[in-house]
């Protein structure tokens, strides 16, 4: 499913941000990605979701070969990848049904689908009564939650969550833990970057280890 | 700055540009329209040596014939002349057929007026101009003059106003279209966020940018149509309250009202403009691989 080959990324400086990585995550699996501040997971997420290009190397998504993407494909492939970020990046001035309908808009589904698909998910996620709040007014898990809804309404392949739980208090973080599990349990490839040695010890799963912008060890 | 100070700033010095150039573009029409009526009430005359033969006013109707669709010639015989005094002024004590001299007093002449209303100012007086080349050197043919050379001036100096004021507008709506610019440019740097967003989910070029030009075409619109609004009842009110006090601007006839075509033309032009502004700073919405340009890493 996600495949990255030889990645190096060097920036003026010259910042050596990835020297040689190489990793590959099977569909349906629950990876993490740890490693300390300026490890460069940040930068790996943004190849994997077509932000920034790698110097040298190969990152295929599925069937996209993501650095050799034209500018008006970009888009589309975004699409197709769910990204969660650790400060939720939802819409202030949109309430929650409008900030998870956002992609199925861009997408230009219809109106009834939109509304059915939104409700579901939101259902999901536990917070389908809070659907004509804003944001400012609901919790940081709230926050994460719809931010999670928004990134996998339209049904990714793959969901990148970059440090989910870093603004949460620990058990919004299991809570949050425990919904990525579940999308993945449902087939989606899960990818999260996090430092937080708890949640990597209690939920056993894949783990990347980065530092200093090289792979130090995979496990199991 | 905040998105309603800038907007309703921006708005302001567009609108105020937009009214400037209204007024300006009114009051052009409005000289224009004096020089007209004040063209038409000028004429030529070609005097002739008083011994004139009606062959040679023939022959001179005849140099004349190929602006005949654009003049109309009026002759005036001795006769005719000394019978409109007397008719003007029957209690006159001009005896002319005892008085040689003051019979002659008047010789014969033709007057020349314009027949078309599309000749005014100096195409008419080059037209006069023309003529009075063509006459002045024939033997019967005593002087010809068309007089009014004030309203040549003023022609000319309406004239030089007009190609000014083509080139203060194209400076003005260069202004309007920075300003459009600076106000969206801002606008984005506001919208950061949002635009982040959008990308997220996967929102093509096009759709990001399409608000963005809405935006500055709405602004751009909106400030024109004040304008537009502004300069109507500013008209409205010259003609019905000051035009009394200022006659001889005829204002009553020479000032008139927006018309709906000036008025879908003014709108269309500011959409036009709005587009072209925000267009600009669209550039600078990356909507591609971001990161590595601007060389932020975690």
């Amino acid at each position: 499913m996600i495949k990255l080959s030889h990645i190096y990324k060097t920036y003026h400086g010259p910042t050596h941000a990835l020297r040689n990585i190489n990793f590959e995550i099977e569909k349906g699996e629950f990876v993490f990605l740890t490693g300390p501040s300026g490890a460069g997971k940040t930068t790996l997420f943004k190849m994997i979701s077509a932000y920034d290009k790698p110097t040298s190397g190969k990152v295929t998504v599925g069937d996209f070969s993501v650095e050799q993407l034209r500018l008006s494909e970009i888009p589309f492939y975004r699409r197709k990848v769910g990204v969660v970020f650790q400060d939720f990046k939802l819409l202030k001035n949109k309430t929650l049904f409008e900030n998870v309908a956002l992609p199925l808009i861009i997408r230009g589904d219809t109106t009834d689908f939109i509304k059915t698909k939104v409700m579901d998910t939101l259902e999901l996620l536990g917070i389908q009564h809070k659907h004509n709040q804003y944001p400012e007014f609901i919790s940081g898990g709230e926050q994460q939650r719809v931010a999670i809804a928004r990134a996998i309404i339209h049904q990714p392949f793959i969901l990148i969550a970059d440090e989910p739980t870093g603004n949460l208090d620990p058990t919004l973080a299991q809570e949050i833990m425990q919904i990525l599990e579940q999308i993945c349990a449902q087939g989606t490839t899960v990818f999260v970057a996090t430092h937080d040695t708890f949640l990597i010890d209690k939920y056993k799963k894949r783990r990347i280890e980065i530092h200093k912008g090289e792979i130090l060890e995979t496990s199991p | 700055m905040k998105r309603p100070i800038l907007v309703t700033s921006s708005f302001l010095i567009i609108s105020t540009i937009y009214t400037f150039s209204l007024f300006s573009w009114v009051s052009l029409q409005a000289l224009s329209h004096l020089l007209q009526r004040w063209s038409h009430e000028s004429e030529m005359t070609v005097y002739l040596r008083p011994e004139v033969k009606n062959s040679e006013i023939n022959q001179l109707k005849q140099q004349l014939s190929p602006y005949l669709n654009q003049i109309k010639l009026q002759f005036q015989s001795p006769d005719e002349i000394r019978n409109h005094i007397q008719k003007i002024m029957p209690q006159s004590e001009f005896d002319f057929s005892q008085n040689d001299e003051l019979a002659s007093i008047i010789p014969p002449h033709i007057i020349i007026t314009t027949t078309t209303s599309s000749l005014f100012g100096s195409s008419l007086f080059s037209l006069f101009e023309d003529i009075k080349t063509k006459i002045n050197n024939l033997p019967y043919v005593e002087s010809a003059s068309y007089g009014k050379s004030w309203l040549d001036k003023y022609s000319l100096a309406l004239g030089s106003f007009k190609k000014g004021a083509l080139g203060f507008l194209a400076i003005l709506s260069l202004t309007v279209v920075l300003a459009i610019g600076n106000t969206i440019r801002s606008y984005i740097n506001s919208c950061r966020d949002e635009i982040e967003i959008l990308e997220l989910v996967g929102a093509t070029p096009r759709m990001i940018r399409k608000p963005f030009l809405l935006k500055g075409a709405l602004l751009s619109a909106s400030a024109m149509f004040f304008a537009l609004t502004l300069v109507s009842i500013t008209i409205f009110f010259f003609k019905t309250n000051v035009s009394s006090f200022l006659p001889f601007l005829s204002l009553e006839s020479g000032l008139y009202q927006l018309s709906f075509p000036e008025w879908i033309s003014g709108l269309f032009g500011a959409v036009l403009v709005g587009l072209l502004g925000s267009y600009f700073c669209l550039i600078e919405i990356n909507t591609g691989w971001a990161a590595s340009e601007s060389g932020q890493h975690e």
